[in-house]
């Protein structure tokens, strides 16, 4: 891309005001999502913290310290990277499978199959529907009720495939007549040649697990199996009702909490930023 | 061809999954083997299952917990412990899965709706018979008696709550506790005028719950409530309304109601108390009262908190109780068990009482002379465990063991006692189809009325009149009479 002068001489004076609305634009939305973020890490150490003041008067990390001490928080957290890692990697080899199927047009059955899908991604059966059929497949206390729900949506199949459509098809048809299988085809040229959309949806897919709190409630009754979601929400609650001894606040220790749980993809995003980015205009611009 | 075949192999697969459902077992009632009455006498049941949402949990002992309870009575006890906030949502899966739990917990309006819904099992008869009747006082029977039936035991005594005043800044201003309205709002005055430290005079959570505005409110409730010839009417719609939203109007306007009243939760209310910006906060007695004292002085070492009296024209409220109930899918025998080994266990004044209410002895809480004495819960040391699931220093009944005394001391005596000495029972609400169609929507409205009146937004008059209009068009004069036929 040629580098433009910033100049507000005849010829370059509307790309420059553009750029001075476009950065003043930028930064108020950067401002107004930073500044909350802001607000809670002052909130999480800051015991005197009160309405929108954004200055520390104290630092206190006793809130930080509550959560690191209380052992009981360690097993769920490993459930939690535990259901994120393994429900990423089944959600994503089930969601490129299911993309890679959908594109065979040849197949028969394919315009039923695919509205069958689209439809799914319309309409939901709603709670109750959905409690007794995992429920009658026997998944109460199952991780798969939690992985498998979130990891393969509807949407993420449509997204997937259609990436897989920008891949050129005269692709595979040199991979056949080398004597590909489908199955190698999908496994050694399509994958590899999908790393945005994998990146993107992937990490589509790990937030929502990691962030899955009504699924474990609903579905993961056995406390034993709970995780750090669950575990967050029960110290926040039972912190509000302890008998004689001083406690951390709750605003405090909820603010903790949200920078405790957010803080693994705030490490995580920096890496996969430019896949990302490739990713999210998957299926964008058609050839 | 092919498409054909595949048609009708796809139709026979989906009528076979419609159809299957019919030929399980339906919901079973796995929570008890037989049990059967034969000669007049209730069979113990091998299993109880009991879905709680409060009280133990796993890291404080429930094993534990469970096990002990096997020990003394020989039933295996299957706890289904749920998060409290998720507690509804799942009590109703569970009915609508078939999976219902022997005993549970409802309280207000889902105790009424339940009934209407036939999914209660009437325990009038089983709790006449009982010692429980006796026993436990007839005001808290009467807090969940529903046309003349009981569906539930008594879980809790009562709860209402007092005003909790710094004493140390009415010190400061050479001040005594007020005693009528203009005694109060000179207090709330004088703590924003000169104590510096004072953001908000007098915070509560919301506006909706009268309970936490009784100085503001004073007679008037903004709900369905009885007048004092006893007929049902709307509280949101009478003329003691009008001067309550009046008061509250003028004393958010002169800021000495929290700004964010309308916004707040208890979890902020408590917070911004702790933080000793806070002069006044009317909250729940006994234990909470014994909580908002020591941390606040835990922040603010100078810090002195009284709950004070009710002032002259109002008095202090409690709501009806929740209640320990049994699905009407029991067959009666079952429902006889579940009553006689659990219920009636759990409030037996004695060995069964203690475990409920205090927990595990010698794990839990322990015998020093005549008194228990709690220990430090597992979970966190540094605390006491004051109740194992209900809370031993308001049980239903009486102990009948001399040496099971629990010592309270302080502020959470001094509360109890202060709402105790002139405390009013709101009304149980009949069971109305009406308002089970149209509650969400009503309160809504008197949630509107009530913000857009106090801040301004709107004059009292138009708010009465906005509200008498809209609450007509819903439906309530249908409620009303519905109620005032019982």
């Amino acid at each position: 891309m040629m580098q433009e002068r910033f100049s507000f001489k005849k010829g370059n004076r509307a790309r420059s005001v553009f750029r001075i609305c476009n950065g003043f634009f930028l930064a108020i939305t950067m401002i107004c999502v930073i500044l909350p973020l802001i607000k809670i890490c002052v909130d999480s150490i800051d015991p005197t913290s009160y309405g929108i003041r954004l200055i520390l008067h104290k630092i206190d990390f006793s809130a930080y310290e509550s959560i690191a001490r209380n052992s009981f928080m360690y097993k769920p957290f490993l459930v939690s990277v535990f259901t994120t890692i393994t429900g990423t990697a089944i959600g994503l080899l089930l969601t490129t499978m299911a993309g890679y199927v959908i594109i065979q047009q040849d197949m028969p059955g394919h315009k039923a199959i695919v509205s069958m899908i689209f439809f799914t991604m319309l309409f939901n059966g709603g709670l109750i529907p959905t409690y007794l059929t995992v429920k009658f497949l026997g998944l109460m206390n199952n991780y798969l009720a939690v992985i498998i729900p979130v990891g393969l949506s509807a949407y993420n199949i449509i997204l997937m495939k259609s990436f897989f459509e920008t891949i050129p098809p005269t692709l595979f048809e040199a991979a056949e007549i080398d004597g590909c299988s489908p199955f190698s085809v999908f496994w050694k040229i399509v994958l590899p040649l999908s790393k945005p959309a994998l990146a993107s949806v992937g990490l589509f897919i790990a937030v929502s697990i990691w962030n899955n709190y009504m699924n474990f409630i609903l579905y993961i009754p056995n406390p034993d199996m709970t995780n750090f979601q669950v575990k967050v929400r029960e110290l926040i609650l039972s912190d509000g009702v302890s008998g004689t001894a001083i406690t951390v606040g709750q605003d405090m220790l909820k603010s903790a909490v949200i920078i405790v749980v957010i803080f693994p993809f705030l490490l995580i995003y920096p890496f996969l930023q430019r896949y990302f980015v490739k990713g999210v205009t998957v299926g964008a611009v058609k050839e | 061809m092919i498409k054909g075949l595949f048609l009708r192999n796809t139709a026979i697969v989906a009528v076979l999954f419609v159809i299957a459902p019919a030929f399980s077992n339906g919901s079973k009632d796995t929570s008890l083997t037989k049990t059967g009455i034969s000669s007049g006498v209730v069979q113990k049941p091998s299993q109880i299952t009991w879905m709680v949402h409060d009280g133990l949990n796993k890291e404080n002992g429930t094993a534990q917990w469970t096990a002990e309870f096997e020990r003394l009575t020989g039933i295996k006890m299957n706890l289904k412990a749920v998060s409290n906030n998720e507690y509804e949502t799942i009590l109703d899966l569970a009915f609508a899965s078939g999976d219902v739990p022997d005993v549970f917990d409802l309280s207000g309006s889902r105790y009424s709706q339940f009934i209407k819904q036939g999914a209660l099992a009437d325990l009038t008869d089983l709790v006449k018979k009982s010692e429980l009747w006796t026993a436990i006082d007839r005001s808290i029977w009467n807090g969940i008696t529903v046309d003349g039936k009981i569906y539930g035991v008594p879980k809790d005594v009562p709860g209402g709550t007092v005003t909790y005043v710094r004493q140390d800044w009415l010190d400061r201003l050479g001040m005594k506790a007020p005693a009528t309205y203009a005694e109060f709002i000179t207090m709330l005055r004088a703590f924003k005028e000169k104590i510096p430290e004072c953001k908000v005079p007098f915070t509560a959570p919301g506006l909706y719950e009268a309970q936490y505005l009784r100085e503001f409110y004073q007679n008037a409730m903004p709900d369905f409530t009885k007048n004092d010839k006893g007929i049902w009417i709307d509280g949101m719609a009478d003329d003691s309304m009008a001067a309550a939203l009046k008061r509250m109007q003028e004393a958010y306007k002169e800021k000495l109601i929290d700004v964010e009243v309308i916004t707040n939760k208890t979890s902020s209310c408590r917070d911004e108390w702790f933080s000793g910006s806070v002069g006044v906060f009317t909250y729940w007695a006994g234990k909470w009262g014994q909580t908002l004292s020591e941390r606040l002085t835990a922040n603010v070492p100078t810090a002195k908190v009284i709950p004070i009296d009710a002032i002259k024209e109002t008095h202090y409220i409690c709501v009806a109780p929740s209640a320990l109930c049994i699905p009407s899918s029991r067959k009666p025998e079952q429902v006889a068990a579940i009553f006689k080994y659990f219920m009636e266990y759990m409030d037996d004044g004695a060995q069964g009482q203690v475990l409920f209410y205090n927990g595990v002895e010698n794990l839990m809480w322990k015998q020093v002379g005549d008194h228990i004495e709690p220990l430090p819960s597992l979970s966190n040391p540094k605390e006491k465990l004051m109740k194992a699931f209900f809370d031993p220093a308001t049980p239903v009944r009486k102990m009948k063991l001399s040496d099971k005394k629990i010592n309270y001391s302080g502020i959470f005596v001094q509360s109890l006692a202060i709402q105790n000495k002139d405390i009013r029972q709101l009304p149980v609400q009949p069971v109305s189809k009406k308002y089970v169609k149209i509650s969400s929507d009503l309160i809504m409205l008197r949630k509107e009325i009530l913000s857009k009146v106090v801040i301004g937004a709107m004059s009292v008059e138009d708010g009465m009149a906005k509200y008498r209009k809209e609450s007509a068009e819903l439906g309530v004069p249908e409620v009303l009479a519905e109620y005032n036929q019982k």
